[in-house]
């Protein structure tokens, strides 16, 4: 490779060094090492290359345009409901992977949105669920509550996100959606309410219809909803003892 | 694809895409535009896309194309795959002068140069994507990316030498111009 040929290839290296480990530059850059004057020619290109590089990167967009792409976006993306999500199929593909160890079966309506929200519940406290502690002194109140509420509790839950939001409740992702999730004991065992509050894409169930359930081993979850909210109760305690409490 | 993943998406890639819009359009309402519609163009199509390690490159192809299409449309367009090669005795400028340009400045010299050379120049000094990089969102060999970022810093020291001077900006080769 002559000067001539490395200077063409070098003119497409960047100065902020991007490009180090593309081994197409490296005959052109061991010919810099070899000549001198290939290097200052080198150095002076890169020099000026940073100066126009930051210069064009001082030019900044006008304030308002991300949030107008956000809410363009938004307003542009293919509708669906947020259960069938791919975050949802994904949490549904974990079910899978851990059905190969154990048994799954839904009732209820197979495929319908509380299937979906009783599946990713599941599959939350299957994975990523670790204990119990720093649970915020603010919902005692509310855990107690839960703990003695009169059966069913699908009749009884009457959860109040506020009151969640306010008590510092622990939130968790199901399917790119924050969802409240309240740990209680009952009978010595714990369960777990995850709520959310309802939106036109969860209506696929009607108030007061099945409840649906999952459950993988010994760890069952139920779904249902209410006028305001949709919930997932989940325990490890085996369905037996779910089903006591809806 | 999740708000919160297209918020991190936007985040992550709006601001590059205008300034590429801004060498394109030369004009900030339809660089914005741009920019805009390519998001759009994401948010109905993008999701398709298989391997999401190759959005930013999806990201500047769509707003390239859209850039094209408009200007088709527009009846601007003229068909060019290469010029002369660019005269090797401008006037040059040295890089402590053109530290002393302000970005908008710096800007204008970059705009003033013909679209087939801004094209690559302004992908190559946004310094988000290598030449192979370019070369498959302005769908041309590696060579001719190569090419044209040599002759394409040739034409832009000289219009930055004559923003120095606060001179008229030299004209270069009217044949087969496109922008």
């Amino acid at each position: 490779m002559n000067n001539q040929e490395a200077r063409f290839f070098l003119g497409a290296y960047r100065p902020n060094g991007s490009d180090a480990g593309d081994p197409a530059f490296g005959e052109a850059l061991l010919q810099v090492e070899r000549d001198p004057e290939l290097r200052q020619w080198l150095d002076r290109q890169r020099s000026f290359d940073a100066v126009v590089a930051d210069r064009l990167q001082a030019i900044m967009p006008p304030p308002d345009l991300k949030q107008a792409i956000l809410a363009g976006g938004r307003a542009s993306r293919p509708q669906r409901s947020r259960w069938f999500s791919p975050a949802w199929l994904a949490a549904a593909a974990a079910i899978t992977m851990i059905a190969t160890v154990g048994a799954i079966f839904f009732s209820g309506r197979q495929g319908s949105p509380l299937s979906g929200f009783a599946a990713a519940a599941l599959a939350e406290l299957s994975s990523a669920h670790k204990d119990h502690k720093g649970a915020p002194a603010e919902l005692a109140g509310l855990q107690a509550r839960l703990a003695g509420a009169r059966l069913p509790l699908l009749a009884d839950a009457g959860i109040d996100l506020g009151e969640l939001s306010r008590g510092r409740c622990r939130t968790v992702s199901l399917g790119g959606r924050q969802v409240f999730e309240i740990c209680f004991q009952r009978d010595g065992a714990w369960f777990h309410l995850y709520a959310a509050r309802r939106d036109d894409a969860s209506s696929g169930a009607t108030v007061g219809g099945k409840t649906a359930f999952a459950s993988v081993g010994g760890t069952a979850a139920a779904a249902w909803m209410d006028a305001n909210n949709v919930y997932a109760l989940v325990t490890e305690a085996g369905e037996v003892a779910l089903r006591r409490l809806i | 694809m999740s708000d919160e993943s297209f918020s991190h998406l936007v985040e992550s890639h709006y601001a590059a895409l205008y300034r590429f819009a801004l060498s394109l359009a030369k004009n900030p309402a339809d660089a914005s535009d741009l920019t805009q519609q390519t998001f759009f163009v994401w948010a109905t199509k993008g999701q398709t896309l298989r391997d999401i390690a190759k959005a930013k490159t999806w990201l500047f192809t769509t707003l390239y194309r859209e850039f094209l299409r408009v200007r088709r449309r527009g009846g601007k367009i003229t068909a060019i795959e290469d010029l002369p090669p660019g005269a090797q005795d401008v006037p040059d400028v040295e890089v402590d002068l053109v530290a002393k340009m302000d970005a908008q400045l710096v800007l204008e010299a970059l705009q003033e140069i013909e679209l087939v050379f801004r094209e690559p120049l302004t992908l190559f000094y946004l310094q988000d994507l290598s030449y192979v990089e370019i070369a498959e969102i302005l769908s041309v060999p590696i060579g001719t990316v190569m090419s044209r970022l040599s002759r394409g810093k040739v034409h832009l020291r000289a219009q930055l030498a004559q923003k120095a001077k606060g001179g008229n900006i030299l004209n270069f080769p009217k044949a087969n111009q496109r922008a």
